[in-house]
């Protein structure tokens, strides 16, 4: 045998929704099956904040979309069925799937709450082909933990990855590179992996449509267009890509929150108040993983869908609630104009480093210890007595809650998936 | 009637190799009268992980009300209790 890797993708179908789905059959006995029905797992569709998280292939096959408002859902299918998620049931899942595959596999890596790499390189005694292997552990997971998964099989990450987005569900493919022209080149580039819609739109405005062409592109002037990343996606569509696998989880990349309100939101207090909720719960995130984020970014929806974003760097990388909050106030107040109505907020924290030892400066506006402490202390205060015990002043008369975006434990314990543009969540 | 995928009174024996094993349960008709049912045999015994949730499944068979039943008893382990999860014959 050569010497080639052999690493697949393991990807839970419909994570949020089968998980739901299977726990209502196993375990509340019911007869239904979620999966079998136009369902999507949402948010609570009475306030405002419901967005699609998961969606079955029957819903997806009348056009509903992950992380579109659920009323839109609806819209295309008028009997859609919401159900809530179950934060603290997905992580006991994914711990599941995750033990199960140390079990076959030597190493995991472990991409997102329902994603995971394995390294089937040296298995062929035991297991048989690597494709007989891909067999064994799909139905192995589908008949012990009750949901179904794809696997993609290829001799690297990315491919691994591609392979197993083909077709779903319950599904092994194999991507190796001989099969690259065949498989991967007549696809539309947005098919690609890390391809979203402005690197899209971007790629076609060249006159670029198929993975194919992304391949046979001149890196050169693909590196002119999208930058470095125009040089990774080239790559990517060649073929090359990372083998080796971290089994460590990956620290987020960044952390990032979001609320969408019930109501418009027309005065800049309380934008500002929102603001700092949304920054209280980045930040506690962030401290928890002894992280500091040197980039501050505010993105903002109005009520016509339009979106604007902006960020902007910290002198140094902090993790005090305060002066990311200060940061941001500071975007936000350059990004609004003052009168659009908003109806989601939303703050990220990125160029995220471990929490160094604060450079002194030569002009302090504040005492940055004491604010360290203050927040340690909140939130010691908080993770002891419950994150409602502590809250600040000015949200005594504000209907914006103290905290806002996900905190649940679950969530905190849970493997987040890393950040990227897009905030909103998306699971399947 | 007996209730579907309710938690019932069990006495169990548990060996000395951790395998654990049905004995005996009650449980509560809709009139609440309390029925004992002694297993007669346990056609299989696994363990499970739906949705990453451990328990121990056991396909039973046992005279019910004078009629031969088979039926799936649940022990979850997290919530230590006794499931009558469904009748099958
Ligand atoms: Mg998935």
């Amino acid at each position: 045998m050569n010497s080639q890797k052999i690493i697949a993708h393991v990807d839970v179908n419909s994570a949020f929704l089968s998980w739901t789905a299977v726990y209502r059959l196993q375990i509340l006995g019911e007869t239904l099956d979620l999966r079998t029905i136009p369902a999507v797992i949402g948010g609570d569709s009475k306030t405002r904040h419901g967005i699609v998280l998961a969606k079955s292939e029957p819903a997806k096959a009348m056009g509903v979309q992950t992380g579109e408002p659920l009323y839109q859902a609806r819209k295309k299918c008028p009997y859609l069925q919401v159900f809530p998620p179950d934060y603290s049931l997905y992580v006991q899942a994914s711990q599941k799937l995750i033990v199960l595959l140390k079990e076959v596999a030597p190493v995991v890596e472990q991409y997102s709450i329902d994603e995971a790499w394995i390294d089937l390189s040296g298995t062929q005694r035991l297991y048989g082909p690597p494709l007989q292997a891909a067999y064994q552990i799909k139905n192995r997971i589908r008949d012990e933990l009750g949901f179904t998964v794809n696997i993609g099989l290829s001799n690297n990450k990315i491919l691994a990855k591609i392979a197993g987005d083909f077709a779903k569900p319950d599904l092994v493919h194999t991507l190796f590179p001989p099969e690259i022209p065949s498989k991967l080149w007549p696809l539309p580039v947005k098919k690609m992996f890390q391809v979203g819609a402005a690197s899209e739109q971007k790629l076609h405005a060249m006159g670029i449509f198929t993975i194919g062409q992304l391949a046979h592109a001149n890196p050169e002037r693909l590196r002119q267009a999208l930058h470095k990343h125009g040089e990774v996606l080239w790559r990517f569509a060649n073929g090359y890509g990372e083998d080796t696998l971290t089994e460590q989880t990956p620290l987020n990349k960044g952390y990032s929150n979001s609320l969408t309100t019930a109501k418009d939101i027309t005065n800049r207090q309380d934008a500002h108040h929102l603001l700092l909720s949304l920054c209280e719960t980045a930040a506690m995130r962030m401290r928890q993983d002894e992280q500091s984020g040197s980039c501050v970014g505010v993105f903002l929806r109005s009520n016509d869908f339009r979106h604007f974003a902006q960020q902007h760097q910290l002198e140094q990388p902090s993790d005090s609630t305060i002066e990311i909050y200060r940061q941001a106030c500071w975007i936000f107040d350059r990004l609004w104009d003052g009168a659009t109505p908003l109806r989601q907020l939303g703050v990220s924290i990125t160029k995220v480093t471990t929490t160094p030892i604060r450079q002194m400066r030569l002009f302090i506006q504040d005492d940055y210890d004491r604010l360290a402490k203050g927040d340690t202390a909140i939130d010691q205060i908080r993770r002891k007595f419950g994150e409602n015990a502590l809250f600040r002043a000015c949200f005594l008369q504000s209907t914006t809650p103290p905290l806002s975006g996900g905190l649940s434990k679950e969530r905190r314990t849970g493997v987040t998936k890393p950040v990227e543009q897009d905030p909103s969540l998306s699971w399947d | 009637m007996m209730p579907l995928n309710k938690p019932v009174q069990m006495l169990s024996l548990h060996n000395v190799d951790g395998g654990l094993q049905p004995l005996r349960f009650r449980y509560e008709d809709e009139r609440h009268n309390l029925h004992t049912v002694s297993i007669q045999e346990i056609l299989s015994a696994k363990e499970i992980h739906y949705a990453g949730i451990q328990g121990l499944q056991y396909l039973c068979r046992a005279m019910v009300l004078d009629q031969e039943k088979v039926f799936e008893l649940r022990y979850l382990i997290k919530s230590h209790r006794w499931i009558l999860f469904r009748i099958i014959l």
